[in-house]
């Protein structure tokens, strides 16, 4: 899925130095050659003397990666039962073992390989902060509504060409989604400032992972309500499906539901629901989970994006802001037991900040593109939730899951990268896992996974690029760079 | 059968009149009665416990007597929990270093699971957010290590934090 092999793009720098980052290869060539009676006498004043290595083994179970480091300090007995393949195994993306590879060799490799896809995308995030946004010329006629070599294929039964509205049907309810997903950046990225830090984000991290054992711990209909600073984290897990799958089973044997639309009970349940949750993190992390906002405050906040033309339908939607009652309120200095069981990097949560104002910017760019007769006119970068572009955008959308039926990712041939216009779909999608899977396998065939990473457009790249714009085109009758500023069918999407 | 007592006697000689579905929690003595058919009058001697400490187990088994059954060998591949520790537990685990060993020694003897997780588990939070030198100030240990072996464990621990 991702990328980290670009030999063959053309300008690949050398990396900076990281002085931090160790970058060469983990090895462990630690071999215990201590006999019993080199080890026993530590420990003979102990009550641990008389605890036979299994149980040991078996409290050392309990305890995570930093701990497990000072445990190793302690003694020669305490090394050897810290180093057992049954602890680490418990830490290891795979529990499968290879070769005769002991589990903590396995596991200093995949900190190694996360370790270097931070600092890689750390790398690429301060090379490519302006440099992101391509826009080939487009201008193409309006899409043809034709189609005769249509064969069903996955869910599809029509060709997406054939109806101004969507052909198929998501789980997600897609519209209520994109504007509580839209309100969230908008308010994720006004305190950017504060979170963004290294220090701030192992904290955050830090809580998402107390968050979700939480919630792992509890049936899963009760309503928990996360900070903002733990659904900021969330989202970055969320958008790397592969890796939310994998981290979810290994660390919660289930994947944990997500969702930023509530029904009506739970919205009437809501307000108590933070209450229980604040409690239950309090009961059982000894730790301050949020400041709860006293009542006159939290009718300020609640209206903050209620009247916006852009953000609400024709119908009144609820609002599911509660991380507008979050404060951030975190410590200077980063925990000294900072563990992240998870398979995303800190690098991954900063990328991930950069996407609204990199979606907004290419919402406003294909606009100048575009031919829009009767004037919209866009004073401001917002992006435009209003009916009819949110029709088109799920077209738009449908037809990115179509391509991806149509030619799954079996070689190079068949990748098709979305825009950011179709990813505001897709990440919204992505919003509910479970659903997603299922959609995906029912519409599609295979759980389609995303992966952000930046984009170095090299030569390789642009050819990549030029071809699924010619597939694109081939099967929809406009490019897709500016694919969800057209209308199918007829033109009366926006009069609705 | 509810009330029906058995015999048990501690190594130090003092008998235990037990209802047998709390000795039954653990399943020492369970595969003791089913698989051996013991005559009920007789007494069980259970040679690795004291009074003192069955006492604390015949204590903690009643209170926990008609709990849910755990979960049948909860997948070996799921990390542990240290924050499940009941306060009536909390309470009963509020003893002595060496009573709290020997309370995981007498239920892993006994294999009593319930008892023998919530007694790791406290040991365990006496580590969590510890130094080495503090583990080791708190369980009386040496440090056996010479200066090279500690630099070398001191590196490779580098390898398994986040960075």
């Amino acid at each position: 899925m991702m990328d980290f092999d670009d030999d063959d793009d053309d300008n690949v720098q050398e990396y900076p130095t990281m002085s931090m980052t160790p970058l060469e290869k983990p090895n462990v060539t630690w071999q215990h050659q201590w006999s019993p009676s080199e080890t026993q006498d530590a420990v003979s004043q102990s009550p641990f003397a008389t605890i036979p290595s299994e149980i040991m083994l078996y409290i050392f179970q309990f305890l995570s990666v930093p701990d497990l480091c000072n445990i190793s300090l302690v003694c020669r007995s305490f090394k050897m039962v810290a180093d057992q393949d049954e602890i680490w195994k418990l830490k290891c993306t795979m529990s499968k073992k290879l070769y005769s590879k002991p589990f903590k060799q396995i596991y200093m490799e995949w900190i190694h390989e996360k370790c270097l896809r931070n600092a890689k995308l750390r790398y690429q995030l301060g090379w490519h902060t302006t440099a992101c946004i391509r826009c080939l010329p487009p201008l193409y006629p309006i899409r043809s509504t034709t189609n005769s070599q249509f064969e069903p294929i996955g869910g599809f039964d029509k060709h997406p060409n054939s109806s101004s509205n969507m052909t198929i049907e998501l789980s997600v309810d897609i519209d209520k989604t994109t504007r509580e997903l839209i309100k969230l950046l908008e308010k994720a990225s006004e305190f950017q400032d504060l979170w963004e830090k290294s220090s701030i984000l192992k904290q955050m991290i830090r809580r998402y992972y107390r968050f979700m054992q939480l919630k792992a711990s509890l049936p899963t209909n009760i309503l928990l309500i996360p900070t903002l600073d733990i659904e900021i984290i969330w989202q970055t897990h969320l958008l790397r499906p592969d890796m939310y799958q994998a981290d979810c089973l290994r660390l919660f044997r289930r994947i944990i539901d997500h969702s930023l639309v509530i029904n009506d009970t739970e919205q009437f349940f809501k307000e108590q629901a933070f209450v229980d949750t604040c409690q239950l993190y309090e009961q059982r992390f000894g730790e301050h989970y949020c400041c709860l906002p006293s009542a006159e405050k939290k009718k300020e906040t609640d209206s903050d994006f209620l009247y916006d033309p852009y953000y609400t339908n024709n119908k009144m939607n609820y609002s599911y802001s509660y991380w507008d009652k979050t404060q951030f309120n975190f410590f200077s200095r980063a925990p000294t037991d900072y563990e992240n069981p998870f398979s995303f990097t800190e690098a991954d949560i900063t990328l991930d900040s950069r996407w609204l104002d990199m979606c907004k910017q290419f919402m406003f760019d294909a606009l100048n593109q575009v031919d829009v007769k009767h004037g919209y006119y866009y004073s401001s970068k917002k992006i435009d939730l209003s009916v009819g572009a949110m029709k088109r955008l799920m077209k738009s959308y449908e037809r990115f899951l179509y391509m991806a039926a149509k030619y799954p990712l079996i070689d190079d041939n068949g990748f098709v990268p979305p825009t950011y216009a179709i990813d505001i779909m897709w990440h919204s999608h992505m919003q509910e896992p479970l659903k997603y899977i299922a959609d995906c396998h029912r519409l599609v065939g295979y759980v389609i996974y995303h992966g952000p990473w930046p984009i170095i457009e090299g030569n390789t790249m642009k050819k990549s690029r030029e071809k699924t714009n010619q597939i694109w085109k081939d099967e929809f009758g406009s490019g897709i760079q500016t694919d969800h500023l057209y209308n199918t069918l007829d033109q009366q999407a926006d009069w609705d | 059968m509810a009330g029906h007592k058995i015999k048990l006697q501690s190594n130090d000689g003092d008998i235990f009149d037990v209802e047998v579905e709390i000795a039954k929690l653990s399943i020492t003595i369970k595969t003791m009665l089913e698989d051996l058919s013991m005559n009920e009058e007789e007494i069980i001697p259970l040679p690795n416990i004291n009074s003192a400490i069955f006492k604390k187990v015949i204590q903690w088994t009643t209170h926990h007597k008609d709990d849910p059954p755990l979960p049948p060998e909860d997948d070996e591949n799921r990390e542990k929990n240290t924050n499940d520790i009941s306060s009536w537990d909390q309470e009963f685990l509020k003893v002595d270093q060496g009573t709290l060993f020997e309370l995981i020694l007498a239920a892993n003897y006994l294999d009593i699971k319930g008892l023998l997780d919530v007694t790791c588990t406290s040991v365990a939070n006496m580590i969590k957010g510890k130094t080495s030198e503090e583990i080791r100030q708190t369980f009386n240990i040496k440090n056996d290590f010479t200066p090279q072996e500690e630099e070398q464990i001191k590196k490779e621990n580098e390898w398994c934090e986040n960075k």
